[in-house]
């Protein structure tokens, strides 16, 4: 409401005292609706005088039902109070469990902040796991068996050449069959990879033939020969469990080459 | 109607109207002897509220009366009223008199009785009166069907106030009611609707200019 019209009400109502009547007077002096305002007060003054004529005398007494009015509402009140009493004794203690739990009473509270405690454990979980760097962001460089998501095409060459996991790749010199997912590679001194696990029985396999033999000279694949990977064939390596290690050797005529990394220790458990 | 609320069914006859007082200014013993009752009634003496209903249920009954024009309508609200009271009881601080705490309680039940009914349908209220329509002679003037208004007599001078009473709005019928049948103050008013004074004189001033444009021939032909 505007200020003019609290001041005009006040006035109409005569709330108003010397001084802020004085500056009223002055500020509806200069209204154009002045007389109107001014009649306006005497409508009310009427209207008041007709309100506080009649109003009094509408209004019905209680009179001789008063007591009556008492009495029930001293009947209600003792059925509020009786069943404000019952419902207390009728609530049964709870356990601390259903407290936490609020399991017995609807009162569902502990379980939304149980509920909201799990779904926060499971952001943070998903929080961390999205800040692991992915596989594909690595630099190959020197590759080991892990359980980063597998390029489709890769895990389709994995499917057809291991169709039963059961009966694992054998290995041409009679090693022990052994899971797919345990083979490790054989490192050899000069830096290479031993494919001492790799099915070259398996010519059913195009792909992993096509791998195996484009690096593999023909009649030399034995378990002891030394297979050199580039970093095409990483994944081969990595489906197999195998270390890659860059196609540089470490030796260069029986001398260290210097440019080859070192072997990480971890990338050779079968020297053990 | 308040449903379930227990009294309806065996209402005596209504006795008949009397003056009601106009309220005066709270006396400080009047306040001091409340005070007292409330601490008993805190302590869960029921029969000191019973004191606090003796004194105030004509008051209560009246106010609640002008506001829903009903008798029983008013009785059970004005139990109710004093029942909601009686369960916050508790939280009465003494920061105001206790008439004007259980005034306000009592004006809410009513009025939000009156939401209801509005909103289902039992009743319209008019609040489409503007100020251009504050002229008498407009289509919402209730017109008497009988003789002119210079010949009327008091009962259907108050059968005009009633049903021009009867088409305000629930909270400009309260301040109507607060104001010239309790003769209560702008703070006072605000303390009991709960709402500031300058709404209080804003509902107060739109409130008088609808009346005005209904009952302006009636006061214009009896005062």
């Amino acid at each position: 409401m505007k200020p003019f019209e609290e001041s005009l009400t006040a006035w109409l109502d005569d709330r108003l005292d010397g001084e802020e009547r004085a500056d009223f007077e002055r500020t509806l002096a200069v209204r154009p609706d002045a007389v109107a305002l001014r009649e306006e007060k005497r409508d009310v003054a009427r209207l008041r005088a007709l309100l506080r004529e009649h109003l009094p005398a509408m209004t019905p007494a209680l009179g001789h039902n008063a007591d009556f009015f008492s009495h029930q509402l001293q009947k209600r009140i003792a059925a509020d109070t009786r069943a404000t009493e019952a419902a207390v004794v009728a609530r049964p203690a709870r356990p601390w469990w259903a407290v936490l739990l609020g399991s017995s009473s609807g009162d569902a509270a502990p379980a939304r902040l149980l509920a909201a405690g799990a779904a926060c454990l499971l952001l943070a979980a998903a929080g961390i796991y999205a800040l692991i760097p992915s596989r594909g962001s690595t630099t190959p460089s020197s590759i080991t068996a892990s359980t980063a998501p597998r390029p489709e095409s890769i895990r389709t060459a994995s499917t057809q050449s291991r169709t039963d996991n059961t009966a694992p790749l054998a290995s041409a010199s009679a090693t022990p069959a052994v899971p797919a997912t345990s083979q490790t590679p054989a490192a050899e001194s000069d830096g290479s990879i031993r494919m001492a696990n790799v099915d070259t029985t398996r010519k059913d396999d195009p792909q992993l033939a096509d791998i195996v033999n484009a690096r593999v000279p023909a009649g030399t694949a034995t378990s002891a020969t030394p297979v050199h990977f580039d970093d095409q064939n990483a994944d081969v390596l990595w489906l197999d469990g195998l270390e890659y290690q860059p196609d540089t050797p470490s030796t260069v005529n029986g001398a260290e080459n210097p440019s080859a990394p070192p072997s990480p220790p971890a990338a050779t458990p079968a020297a053990e | 109607m308040k449903p379930a609320s227990g009294p309806s069914e065996s209402l005596p006859a209504r006795e008949p109207a009397e003056p009601m007082t106009p309220r005066v200014a709270a006396d400080p013993g009047q306040g001091a002897i409340d005070l007292d009752l409330v601490r008993r009634c805190q302590h869960g003496d029921a029969l000191a509220f019973d004191e606090l209903v003796t004194r105030y249920r004509n008051r209560i009954f009246g106010m609640v009366y002008q506001l829903v024009r009903n008798e029983q309508d008013a009785w059970d609200l004005a139990q109710d009223g004093f029942v909601k009271a009686w369960r916050s009881i508790d939280k009465f601080r003494g920061q105001s008199s206790f008439y004007t705490w259980l005034y306000r309680i009592v004006t809410n039940v009513a009025i939000d009785w009156l939401r209801k009914k509005q909103i289902a349908g039992g009743q319209e209220f008019d609040d489409t009166i503007g100020l251009a329509d504050i002229e008498a002679t407009n289509s919402l003037v209730p017109q008497p069907e009988a003789a002119p208004v210079k010949k009327m007599e008091r009962g259907e001078i108050r059968a005009r106030i009633d049903a021009a009473i009867a088409r305000l709005t629930p909270e400009h019928r309260a301040v109507i009611v607060m104001k010239e049948l309790e003769d209560m103050q702008y703070h006072e008013i605000a303390e009991s609707l709960g709402c500031s004074i300058g709404t209080v004189m804003s509902r107060l001033f739109y409130a008088r200019r609808k009346l005005q444009a209904m009952l302006k021939d009636v006061y214009d032909e009896t005062l």
